[in-house]
């Protein structure tokens, strides 16, 4: 079966707002003013997502997927 | 009470800082000091606001070179200011997203997963060598040892050198953790750091048309295909890591002791719950973590709480005395290895956030869980005494523990 990335999620405990997912990839992330990161991205690039996800130093970043 | 000319080197406050702190949060919450010359800011949520705001600059080394230095000191001391200008620690953005981007990449989480059995070989290593002691100096028989090994085999360099770029780093941290009573602080750091480089070179040569698999041998293929990146780069950034990666760590183990030790029952606990190993790493970095403050020159005039600060003004942010902010931590001065949100501020917050937490959380979480499963008692055999530094908060060698 295969599985949809529908999701990205970050922690706002876990986020230290460290910029690494939105200086790399700033179409997908963006830091609010409250210092933690957000996803805007328009579509879900999953390569992307993976890669933010392992960039972030504090592992705030998760992907959900759903079965297709 | 103190007053606005505090001496932050005052022997009460180098042994305990914290009721200064506390009384810094209820009375003078931003307050200029006379004697330091610069804003020191206490609460958390003006820390956490400060170290999030792009008009709180990290280059605090060009004022300090420009407004502090005659022209003929600038010259005697430039390359010192080439190097810690090449930092990213002091680097504002654009340049410093960019270098974030490159060495991000080296301790992520996942990356330092891979570092792990080197991590639990060295903490074998230097624990085993403990075993039918009884007294033995955390600090110089363990809290230096592993993580300054740790990081040489990660970088490349041979064990045989420790002790040297051990001794160019604390020369170093004299200047940056401000230790601003030691004589000649600049002079020794910029000896340290010709020494370092010229070290750091041999290694470069020896990996040229040779890579090896460390990190500098990756710096170099990363120097390769960027045409802006310079050998000098990459030299530097191993001076960082080098110096950022061991001294710090050492710090955090011998801080992480002393407070278990203080609370004899947490550490009991801890001897109970292991798993609570990660949450008590956390909890001893907000109750005495490594470093109490950290600098910034504000780029244009702004209002920090409800003071306002000139454009050049020099500010420290006490992270020390954030995470102890009743507002944001309850019961602040109680050790609780299980406290949980804990939203501490040790690390730093921001685009400025350690680099090297990742690895230095595996470390402490490696050497913890040893150090309790294989000592049944582990007390102070003496008095220890923390360094003069305004900045950091390091606990100077010896710190004689008995185990058993």
């Amino acid at each position: 079966m295969k599985r949809r990335l529908v999701r990205v999620v970050i922690d706002a405990n876990a986020c230290v707002g460290s910029g690494m997912c939105a200086g790399s990839y700033p179409d997908a992330f963006q830091v609010q003013a409250d210092g933690h990161a957000l996803f805007i991205g328009k579509i879900i690039d999953e390569t992307i997502a993976k890669d933010a996800a392992e960039l972030c130093p504090v592992s705030a970043i998760s992907l959900v997927y759903e079965d297709d | 009470m103190l007053s606005a000319n505090d001496d932050l080197l005052d022997p009460q406050l180098i042994r305990d800082p914290y009721p200064y702190y506390e009384e810094l949060r209820a009375h003078r919450p931003v307050h200029y000091n006379e004697r330091w010359r610069g804003w020191i800011v206490a609460r958390y949520d003006d820390v956490f606001k400060g170290l999030h705001d792009e008009r709180m600059l990290a280059d605090t080394v060009t004022p300090y070179f420009q407004t502090r230095m005659s022209k003929e000191e600038r010259e005697e001391f430039a390359l010192t200011y080439e190097v810690l200008n090449s930092w990213s620690v002091f680097v504002d953005p654009p340049k410093h997203t960019k270098l974030r981007r490159i060495f991000g990449r080296a301790f992520t989480p996942k990356a330092v997963q891979t570092m792990r059995a080197i991590v639990e070989q060295f903490v074998d290593e230097f624990l085993s060598a403990w075993e039918g002691k009884g007294e033995v100096d955390m600090i110089n028989d363990f809290g230096y040892l592993m993580p300054a090994n740790v990081i040489a085999t990660l970088i490349g360099a041979p064990r045989a050198d420790l002790d040297r770029f051990h001794r160019w780093s604390h020369e170093l941290n004299e200047l940056l953790h401000g230790g601003v009573g030691t004589p000649s602080r600049m002079e020794r750091a910029q000896t340290s750091i010709i020494e370092f480089k010229a070290y750091l070179q041999g290694l470069y040569d020896d990996r040229i048309g040779m890579p090896r698999e460390d990190m500098m041998s990756w710096l170099m293929e990363v120097q390769q295909s960027d045409p802006e990146m310079t050998r000098d780069d990459v030299l530097y950034s191993c001076m960082l890591i080098l110096n950022a990666g061991h001294e710090t760590t050492q710090i955090l183990i011998g801080n992480t002791v002393a407070s278990l030790l203080a609370a004899p029952s947490e550490l009991e606990r801890l001897r109970r719950e292991p798993h609570l190993v990660k949450s008590a790493i956390e909890e001893c970095l907000r109750f005495n973590g490594p470093m109490k403050g950290t600098m910034r020159a504000i780029a244009e005039d702004m209002v920090i709480g409800d003071v306002p600060v000139k454009k050049g003004d020099r500010v420290m942010l006490l992270m020390a005395s954030a995470n102890r902010d009743p507002e944001k931590f309850p019961d602040p001065k109680r050790l609780d290895i299980s406290r949980n949100p804990n939203p501490h501020l040790a690390f730093g917050h921001g685009i400025h956030f350690c680099l090297g937490a990742p690895l230095a959380r595996m470390e402490l979480e490696i050497a913890l869980r040893e150090l309790v499963a294989r000592f049944r008692h582990i007390e102070l055999a003496g008095e220890f005494h923390y360094e003069n530094r305004i900045l950091s908060r390091s606990i100077a060698a010896p710190m004689r523990v008995h185990v058993a």
